[in-house]
């Protein structure tokens, strides 16, 4: 098995066939008086129909970074500075401001970090769904409003608040209405940035529970994003695991969790209980995450890895590299064990 | 409502405490009030006009507090008292007029001010580093630095003396009859009021542009209006209903203080265009030691003040669902 | 009121591009960042300019400022390079012996202020309860009844306003504005770890607020002093200019005052009030700039966005 090279035509694939997003080589950075902060580098994966993709890390590591890339809403200091994001076989990078106008929400959509802040607080939950479909279809303001309700009624709303205002509606309730939003056009594909991070468990996996219902029954993929890793283990088809803005392991979820080929994906998994698992096992990552604007040489992860080699981790960058068929990480250990083997 | 209740309250106690003030600065002063009336009257003014003078402010036998209740019973019985220097006048006679020139030049002209400066502030925060935010931040901010009076100066130095774009004085030409029906006196009216009214803008629009300007900036990185242009909105929809609709809501809240300011300014502006508003009646007053109109100019400007704030709370629920 | 505006100017005006050689002088640390900050070395250096000719003034512009020395409404020349007032004074003589006067009275009223609003902001803030409740009442009172007028009548009743009288009225009507930021800074410093780690470890209040508070909001008190001291000079000017001040004291305000009594506009004896007014909006703008240095400086993320164009 060889080691491929961000450039080369292999990459990390989900499935047989035509992915539904597939992102190469993505840069993104933010221009700071301290220098320029590579929030994310050389990231590549793919998302195909009805599919799941979580993505996890430490905060700060681009998660974020890499959603409001993908649904291009990144605004300065942010700038990509190179890469490509194709949705089906639309060039996403290259759309004008009038394509991404029609393209967003109706066939790509977004669930933002926090509920609180994704709703305007001075209009009512049912305005800021009409107003979603006003934009796309030409359709009367009675038609929007019904549809609306059903929305609402989807997520687990009743109806009678449509006229609420957000700061009348529960954290939760917040929530599903942010997520009626993003579901307003029938998209094939749901940005979700950490959707329930700010809610109780309880009420945490309600919502999950919900998000699966409502996938399974409209078909949409979701580009899952949480520090939860035991959450996505559970929810998702294929996890991503990010490093300081690298992509260090994508895989299978259940091959990432019963075979992790990264360090680092290893100590996230030590790190967080798992929700059926005893919740015993609490050991934080030691260490901090690098200042992005220096990152370090070689490995970005090597000053934190107690299994890091020798020389060759500080020198030498990993690129990612096939360890199973739909499995990739990017850590120098895999040579030695092939080599050991 | 329970937020216009509790502002109608905090109004409520500000008058009061503007009315207590004025009962009570007369009695701070070093030596005694009536002695200092006295002094600055000999024998200018008849016996009855100071006893009329005394009794307006209180200046009854008596302890503090009857004074006090003396004082308030007057005043809630509409008796501000008779001016000094138009002797007997009453004070109130003298204040309807000039009210109603200030309301119509000073609360025209804010509102202008106001609306113009918002409008600007939303579209220099829209397009920053655009050609609004780069010209006209500029301007206001040199115009900010002077003082609003000389710029009534200039004003009238230019277009009414040096070019003669303006009639210059006085509300309207003297020479005719008030007549609001007339349409040659309503226009020396508006001729007359154009140079005080612009400069009053000029003046005032810098402020609430700023601060327009950067409650944009603030609301336009929140996450409800990235996620209205994902959304597929208008941009104008984006900047009117998501964050201009949020922005302004500082804006009210900050108009209180500001409002103060620029009235102030705005009576000053008064003076020297020779407006016959509240501030020249207050200017006037005070030149004349017409005590008695003094107080009563201060406390209608205060409530005038007291009843836009109201006015801005009003608006601040009709846009603010969390206040209602 | 006056500050208020000044603060929330604070985006305005270009980009500030800090200059990152800094001097290799023996300068105090913060006096470094200070003049670091492109838009605080513009006003601190107007300002300069100002103090030496407050300090060098009988230097610069010896003689009488009220003295007859020309004829009534000269044109400036090469004599009188501002030109004379109606009376024959030399205007020129006026303006640099009024920034004296205007300097002291703004700096001096803008110190008593600045502590007015430290008790009463700390102090509502610190303590709570019952005391903030009507110390915030009092300042919110204060804030909303019109200053201007307020002024001019407690001025009216004061038989002959000098100096000190100007002081003591502009002290006690101006000080809201800047009790009000203060007592919020000070309510979250309360809150903060270092305090509640103080306050556990017994120490007495006094030595909180004057050891861990005030000293956590230097830049804040320092730009509401800079904030209040515009707003006084402003006022001040305003006052002598409708004339509530003395008419014979030598200020910008009075010579303002006299320009407009003596029909200076309707002769167009322009130079009677241009130099003035200008003197005025040149300190309020070099004050305006610090304050916006300072806010720069401790408010980094105002400057981020504009860093690092293509
Ligand atoms: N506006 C900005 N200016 C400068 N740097 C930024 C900005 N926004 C984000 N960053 C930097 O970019 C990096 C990635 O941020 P991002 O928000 O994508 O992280 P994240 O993985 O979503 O974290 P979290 O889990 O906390 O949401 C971080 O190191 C952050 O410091
Ligand atoms: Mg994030």
């Amino acid at each position: 098995m060889s080691a491929i090279s961000p450039s080369a035509a292999k990459t990390p694939e989900s499935t047989s066939g035509q992915p539904l997003l597939s992102v190469r080589n993505l840069e993104v950075e933010y221009r700071t008086k301290r220098g320029r902060v590579k929030a994310v580098d050389h990231v590549s994966f793919d998302i195909s129909t009805n599919e799941v993709l979580g993505l996890a890390g430490e905060s700060g590591c681009g998660k974020s970074t890499i959603a409001h890339a993908v649904t291009r809403i990144l605004k300065p200091p942010a700038y990509i500075t190179g890469g490509q994001i194709m949705f089906k076989s639309t060039d996403i990078l290259g759309m004008s401001d009038d394509e991404l106008r029609a393209f967003r929400w109706e066939h790509l959509s977004i669930v933002f970090q926090s509920a609180m802040n994704a709703l305007n607080p001075v209009l009512s939950v049912g305005a800021q769904i009409i107003d979603a479909i006003q934009a796309h279809m030409p359709v009367s303001k009675d038609e929007a409003r019904a549809r609306a309700l059903e929305l609402l009624d989807v997520v687990g709303i009743h109806s009678n608040r449509v006229d609420s205002y957000p700061h009348q509606l529960s954290g939760g309730m917040r929530q599903r209405a942010v997520i009626a939003i993003a579901l307003a056009l029938n998209p094939e594909m749901i940005i979700m940035d950490e959707p329930t991070t700010a809610l109780d468990v309880v009420v945490q996996k309600q919502i999950i529970q919900e998000i699966r219902q409502l996938k399974d029954k409209f078909g949409f993929s979701i580009l899952f994003i949480t520090h939860d890793l035991s959450l996505l283990v559970e929810f998702s088809d294929r996890i991503g695991i990010m490093y300081a803005g690298e992509l260090a392991e994508i895989g299978p979820s259940r091959e990432i969790f019963d075979n992790p080929q990264h360090p680092y994906t290893v100590r996230l998994m030590n790190s967080f209980p798992t929700i059926s698992g005893p919740r015993i096992e609490l050991k934080g990552i030691p260490g901090s995450p690098p200042d992005l604007v220096t990152p370090p040489s070689g490995c970005r992860f090597h000053p934190r890895c107690d299994v890091a080699i020798a020389g060759r981790c500080q020198e030498e960058h990993p690129e990612l590299q096939q360890t199973s068929p739909r499995h990739f990480a990017a850590c120098h250990l895999i040579d030695e064990r092939k080599g050991n083997s | 409502m329970r937020f216009l209740f509790r502002r109608l309250t905090f109004y409520i106690v500000a008058a009061f405490a503007a009315i207590t003030l004025n009962f009570f600065i007369p009695r701070m002063m070093v030596g005694d009030p009536v002695q200092l009336m006295f002094a600055q009257f000999q024998g200018r003014l008849d016996p009855r006009a100071m006893e009329s003078l005394k009794e307006t402010f209180g200046f009854v036998q008596g302890p503090l507090l009857q004074q006090y209740i003396t004082y308030l019973t007057n005043l809630f019985q509409g008796n501000f008292g008779l001016s000094v220097s138009s002797f007997p006048v009453p004070v109130i006679e003298l204040i309807g007029p000039s009210l109603a020139w200030t309301v119509r030049l000073i609360g025209f002209s804010t509102i202008l001010a106001f609306i113009i400066g918002t409008i600007l502030g939303v579209f220099a925060a829209w397009r920053r580093g655009g050609g609004i935010d780069n010209i006209f931040l500029p301007i206001a901010s040199v115009v900010g630095a002077f003082p609003f009076f000389w710029i009534a100066m200039v004003v009238l130095y230019l277009f009414g003396l040096v070019w003669k774009w303006f009639p210059i004085g006085h509300a309207y030409d003297v020479s005719m009859q008030v007549d609001w029906g007339n349409p040659t006196f309503l226009s020396s009216v508006v001729q007359h009021s154009l140079m005080p009214l612009c400069t009053i803008i000029i003046t005032a629009i810098g402020g609430w542009m700023l601060g327009m300007r950067n409650n944009m900036i603030g609301v336009l990185s929140q996450d409800y209006v990235t996620m209205a242009q994902a959304k597929g909105l208008s941009d104008r929809r984006v900047m009117l209903v998501y964050a201009a609709r949020n922005a302004i809501l500082p804006s009210l809240t900050g108009f209180a203080m500001s409002l103060g300011f620029v009235v102030g300014g705005a009576l000053v502006v008064e003076l020297v265009f020779a407006y016959p508003g509240m501030g020249y009646t207050l200017l006037r007053a005070v030149q004349g030691r017409d005590y008695p109109l003094m107080q009563a100019v201060f406390l209608v400007i205060t409530l005038a003040v007291l009843a836009a704030n109201f006015a801005a709370d009003i608006m601040y629920v009709l846009l603010d669902p969390r206040a209602r | 009121m006056g500050q208020e505006k000044q603060i929330r100017m604070t985006t305005a005006l270009e980009p500030a591009k800090t200059t990152r050689s800094e001097p290799r002088l023996a300068l105090p640390g913060w006096m470094r960042t200070i003049l670091g900050n492109r838009k605080a070395t513009i006003g601190l250096l107007i300002l300069l300019m100002f103090l030496l000719v407050a300090i060098f003034a009988p230097v610069i512009a010896p003689g009488e400022p009220n003295k007859m020395v020309g004829r009534p409404h000269e044109r400036p020349s090469a004599e009188h390079i501002f030109g004379t007032s109606r009376q024959g004074q030399d205007i020129f003589t006026q303006i640099v012996q009024g920034t004296r006067s205007s300097l002291i009275v703004g700096f001096g009223t803008g110190t008593i202020i600045i502590f007015l609003c430290i008790i009463i902001g700390v102090t509502s803030g610190f303590v709570g309860g019952v005391v903030d409740e009507v110390l915030s009442l009092i300042t919110n009172v204060f804030l909303i009844l019109p200053g201007l007028p307020l002024i001019i009548v407690v001025a009216g009743w004061v038989e002959q306003p000098g100096p000190a009288t100007v002081m003591l009225v502009l002290s006690l009507t101006s000080w809201a504005f800047g009790a009000r930021v203060l007592r919020s800074q000070t309510l979250v410093l309360r809150n903060s770890d270092f305090v509640a780690a103080a306050r556990t470890s017994g120490e007495p209040t006094w030595r909180i607020v004057l050891f861990e508070i005030l000293p956590n909001m230097t830049s804040l008190v320092a730009s509401s002093w800079i904030g209040a001291v515009i707003f006084v000079i402003l006022t001040e000017a305003t006052l002598s200019f409708v004339g509530l001040g003395n008419p014979n004291a030598v200020t910008w305000g009075t010579t303002l005052y006299w320009a407009q009594n003596n029909q200076a506009l309707l002769t167009g004896a322009w130079w009677t009030f241009v130099p003035p007014g200008v003197c005025i909006a040149l300190i309020g703008f070099a004050l305006t700039m610090i304050n916006y240095g300072i806010d720069e400086i401790t408010n980094p993320r105002l400057t981020v966005e504009k860093s690092e164009k293509e």
